[in-house]
């Protein structure tokens, strides 16, 4: 099969013309190629289908101190290249120094990357599939369900490259699918009308099973009938998985030790060992993660390898890059987490029971249910304090069952808070995210969560009226 | 033509001069409108030093960012693609294709790309590339076709009717540029260089913790756009400006007040924004009233409640862009992002449009359109349609929605009910030419009081309150309220600013801050703008658009507690 983007083989052999035209003292060329084929539904129609290609070459050029020019081209012919390079050469020549940057002239320890699963054939293929069983599996189920079907089913295929003249080259392919279903019936003289969302996204396009998306928006949208206002406040919640992975998805930053050090993060004035949150609950990334890997090097080029943040509770790392590690005299160095795994830890005897949602509401006298939240923003960077609000399921839980549909809340709390006020976990899964800006690109890197229920969660006010 | 730019060139350096021995320090009294101030807030700061020899980078932008496309060859291939799109069988194509150059000093962007657009049956496709041949364009064309056939056939097999039919369109040749002076491409980079220097220079007057900045930037675009109905058109436009801020440093924490300077910002304009002899006195006026903000008392605020608020310009302008504006946004409520940024509650359109009783305050009326010197200000938008200018809320009244082709037939039978003929008002746009092409609501103003009512006025009967400068408000998804913080908030007892608050969060409901607790707006001194910015789609694109209000007065605004342990 044709790939349909540059191949890692072929981005090497791009870098290796490029970097052999310049004279600079230093220089870095960053390729970004995607193509995307999207089905869009709306009104249980297809709306769009559509097949997207962006690609960008940055390629940055330095004299001594001089420089560091970038300019961003997306076309790959030769004398594009040969321009683009000649250009940011003169501006670099006759620019200003600036000490700090000359980093790419620093010697560097030698690269070596993890070999990583991120690219499957499957979801190549699925970017020329004409999606006729997909579509029908959802939209048939929604007509029958008397609901207005919203859909969104993503395929995409990533190459990426970083290269510069003091040797370093990682170049690698990602794949990714994701499909959301929105199921709605609109308010009328005798109903409020209601709403149900469900999602799956995972590397492997066959991992979608839409089937299980559509029964799942059927299901939330079916319990979501004729909701009501109730006071906000501090409640036992039990967050979905959907709810979690918008949540859990702001996490990898905080782990820098640059940003920490500078009292920045969550985890400023904290040492090794000391307990962050409750001790059933570990956090990770592993660019092998069976469940959502990711490419082994960041935008820089540099390694990114398995790495436990949280272990049971306590921090176990901080993110060094290779220089910050090199002159903090850190080992090993890795860069901060582009994907994280929150999940209990399972190399030890003691590893927490597992709850369902299912068992969390049983077990719950009173508390609310939400299976996702939108609109994520950070308030205090420090705290790790959020606010959001719930966005496509809210459910009052009353004796043990689902009493009723409740209206939605914005919430405000920090992760590093209320993880810390646990009452059980479920397991963890890769899992959707849907429409979220505020996270950045899609595909949004991996996130695997579990559900969980936690005491004491912070609803501040519904959220219609703010 | 563009004008030369070496007489340019001279005349920014004695006009840069003059302005600059012109700044009065410490003279003015600035009165509290002056504070109100509203800006691009996108825009990233930057300082650079000038280097010892300025005549070595002569360069332009032009001779930076090259391409070797050319419109010609644009139209070429455009032509191209609607042939075989024709010849494929659309019932409908159009494409738009071109080349993007941005620039910002010591970055630059060249991207070239094309989107095609195919309809068959009243179902769309859309396939966009970057490859600039023959073969690759008509290859894509047909491919856009194919697939629309394909999304039909599953349309119909699902007993799916046929989508909306288009609003008509007239065939439109021609070209156009945006009506600049003189070329920023055609600048060289000292010049930029050196009017930044100029611009931090004013700062350096005002003694240690007061700087002034200045950041620019702009975009020059060629872009395309051809029909299989004939239409051909071709547009040159450029988009930028300059972006100017003043800052105080505060003397106990590290932090400062900072105040950003209106009147400025992004607009289809070019380097003349550059050669205004006002902007040094704008600056030095901006460094004196973030050294009063200052010298104001600052604390946090301990009180939750519901208090009056006047909102500067700015705020206003990003809560109505967030609220009322995306809330009449004809993809929302055509429920064409039902599984993206949402739906609205100004739904059904038809009922809205009837409604005896205003939908928001009667001192509400907001007009939109994309005139020049907007900044997104078009001859032809993205389907290819002439922008107009109208009015979507009159007096609090629901009139009309922002609309493009695919959205405007939602209007019909309220277009037909007041004898106005079924167009798009030109709200379509791509962000890039391989973007696929949306709705937007192009440049949007809330009108402000005829009667004199500056922000003074609007805090004089204010006994215990807020005025809230630079705020930015973040929408919910149902559009039904929000949060807003601020770059600064002023207490306000008996008409008088008293101290600056930190740490302060409002929370707003859509229907009463434009409703019921909207009691009075600024007159035509208050009004400001500021950038809104909307993603919409899966895989989401951030349209942009600016939005301008007046200051308002509202009586009943919440103040909350935005900090764990409330």
């Amino acid at each position: 099969m044709t790939s349909p983007v540059l191949t890692p083989e072929a981005l090497r052999a791009l870098a290796r013309d490029i970097l052999a035209m310049t004279t600079a003292d230093t220089a870095s060329v960053t390729v970004s190629h995607r193509a995307t084929r999207v089905t869009r539904i709306a009104r249980n129609r297809v709306q769009r289908l559509s097949n997207g290609e962006t690609l960008q070459l940055e390629i940055t050029t330095a004299f001594g101190s001089k420089g560091m020019i970038a300019l961003s081209v997306n076309q790959l012919d030769p004398e594009t290249l040969r321009a683009a390079v000649a250009y940011t050469e003169r501006v670099a020549h006759e620019s200003i120094g600036d000490p700090a940057l000359t980093r790419d002239a620093m010697p560097i320890p030698p690269r070596q990357y993890l070999d990583a699963t991120c690219w499957f054939d499957t979801t190549a293929a699925a970017l020329s599939d004409d999606r006729h069983d997909m579509v029908e599996a959802i939209v048939q189920p929604m007509i029958a369900a008397k609901l207005i079907g919203a859909a969104f089913i993503g395929a995409s295929a990533y190459s990426t490259m970083y290269a510069n003249k003091q040797g370093i080259l990682a170049a690698g392919q990602s794949t990714d699918a994701e499909l959301i279903v929105t199921g709605w019936s609109r308010p009328s003289a005798t109903s409020r009308g209601s709403s149900g969302w469900a999602g799956q996204a995972a590397r492997d396009w066959t991992k979608i099973n839409p089937d299980a998306v559509v029964a799942d928006t059927i299901r939330f949208a079916r319990g979501m009938a004729e909701p009501v206002a109730f006071e906000p406040g501090r409640r036992v919640a039990i967050l979905g998985r959907p709810a979690m992975a918008q949540i859990v998805a702001t996490m990898g930053r905080y782990y820098d030790a640059a940003a920490t050090h500078a009292g920045e993060t969550p985890l400023s004035g904290h040492k090794l060992n000391d307990k962050i949150w409750d001790e059933r609950l570990t956090l990770s990334s592993d660019p092998n993660d069976p469940d959502g890997g990711y490419l082994p090097f960041d935008d820089r080029g540099d390694p990114r390898i398995p790495m436990t943040w949280i272990n049971r509770g306590r921090l176990e790392n901080l993110a060094y890059g290779p220089y910050t590690a090199a002159y903090s005299g850190v080992t090993p160095a890795n860069p901060a987490p582009e994907s994280v795994r929150l999940g209990v830890p399972t190399n030890t005897a003691s590893t927490p029971a597992l709850q369902t949602i299912e068992e969390m509401i049983a077990n719950c006298k009173e508390g609310i249910y939400v299976n996702r939240v939108a609109d994520i923003e950070i308030i205090h960077g420090r705290s790790g304090l959020l606010s959001g609000v719930t966005n496509g399921g809210c459910f009052l839980i009353r004796n043990g069952k689902i009493e009723k549909a409740v209206k939605d809340f914005r919430f405000l709390d920090s992760p590093y808070f209320f993880l810390n006020r646990l009452v059980a976990v479920g397991t963890s899964e890769r899992t959707a995210f849907g429409y979220a800006p505020w996270h950045g690109e899609w595909p949004l890197p991996p996130t695997i969560v579990p559900p969980v229920m936690v005491r004491d969660f912070n609803f501040v006010a519904l959220a219609d009226n703010v | 033509m563009f004008s030369p730019v070496s007489p340019t060139r001279r005349q920014f350096l004695t006009t840069g001069a003059r302005a600059l021995a012109g700044v009065t320090l410490g003279a003015r009294v600035a009165s509290a409108q002056r504070f109100a101030r509203g800006f691009h807030p996108g825009m990233a700061v930057q300082t650079f030093q000038l280097p010892d020899d300025t005549a070595s980078l002569r360069m332009t932008p032009h001779q930076w960012l090259v391409t070797s496309s050319s419109a010609e060859q644009f139209r070429s291939l455009a032509l191209v693609a609607m042939d075989a799109a024709h010849g494929a069988g659309a019932d409908f194509a159009d494409i738009r294709i071109g080349v993007q150059r941005d620039f910002s000093v010591f970055s630059g962007r060249v991207a070239v790309g094309y989107g095609i657009r195919a309809r068959v049956n009243g179902t769309w496709s859309f396939e966009s590339g970057t490859v600039l041949t023959p073969d690759a364009v008509a290859t894509a064309a047909r491919t856009a076709v194919a697939d629309a056939r394909t999304a039909a056939a599953i349309n119909a097999r699902l007993g799916q009717p046929s989508g909306i039919e288009l609003a008509p369109a007239p065939v439109v040749t021609g070209e156009w540029q945006s009506p600049v002076s003189i070329d920023p491409f055609a600048v060289p980079i000292d010049d930029y260089m050196r009017f930044w220097q100029s611009c931090a220079q004013v700062g350096d007057r005002f003694g240690a913790g007061v700087q002034t900045r200045s950041a620019m930037s702009w975009q020059l675009e060629t872009r395309v756009f051809a029909s299989t109905t004939g239409s051909l058109v071709t547009q040159q436009l450029t988009r930028g400006g300059i972006g100017l801020s003043a800052s105080a440093v505060l003397p106990d924490r590290d932090d400062n007040v900072e105040v950003q300077i209106p009147g400025f910002g992004l607009q289809s304009v070019g380097f003349e924004a550059v050669l205004d002899p006002t902007i040094f006195d704008h600056l030095a006026v901006g460094a004196q009233e973030a050294i009063r903000w200052r010298e104001l008392r600052e604390q946090t605020f301990p009180d939750v409640g519901r208090y009056p608020v006047v909102f500067d310009g700015a705020t206003m302008a990003r809560i109505v862009g967030g609220t009322v504006n995306a809330a009449l946004d004809g993809d929302r409520a055509a429920g064409l992002e039902a599984d993206a940024a949402g739906e609205t509650f100004l739904t059904p359109v038809s009922d809205v449009l009837r409604a005896t009783t205003p939908q928001f305050s009667p001192l509400l009326t907001v007009t939109a359109g994309r005139a020049v010197p907007s900044r997104v200000a078009v001859q032809w938008d993205d389907d290819g349609v002439v922008p107009e200018a109208y009015t979507v809320v009159d007096r609090g009244h629901v009139t009309d929605y922002h609309t493009t082709r695919e959205t405007a037939p939602l209007l019909a039978e309220w277009y037909a009910k007041h004898n106005h003929s079924l167009r798009s008002h030109g709200g379509c746009v791509s962000t890039t030419p391989a973007s696929v092409p949306v709705g937007i609501a192009g440049d949007v103003s809330v009108a402000p009081a005829q009667t004199p009512a500056d922000i003074d006025a609007l805090m004089r009967e204010m006994q215990r309150g807020f005025l809230v400068i630079d705020g930015y408000a973040r929408v919910s998804p149902g559009l039904t309220g929000g949060l807003l913080d601020a770059t600064l908030v002023i207490e306000v007892q008996q008409g008088k600013p008293i101290r600056r608050l930190r740490g302060m969060w409002f929370a707003f409901n859509t229907k009463g801050v434009v409703g019921k607790s909207l009691v009075a707006l600024g007159s035509k001194d208050t009004v400001r703008t500021a950038s809104i910015q909307i993603p919409k789609g899966i895989p989401w694109e951030s349209v942009q658009f600016p939005v301008t209000a007046p200051a308002a007065f509202c009586k009943d605004v919440d103040v909350v507690h935005m900090a764990l342990g409330a």
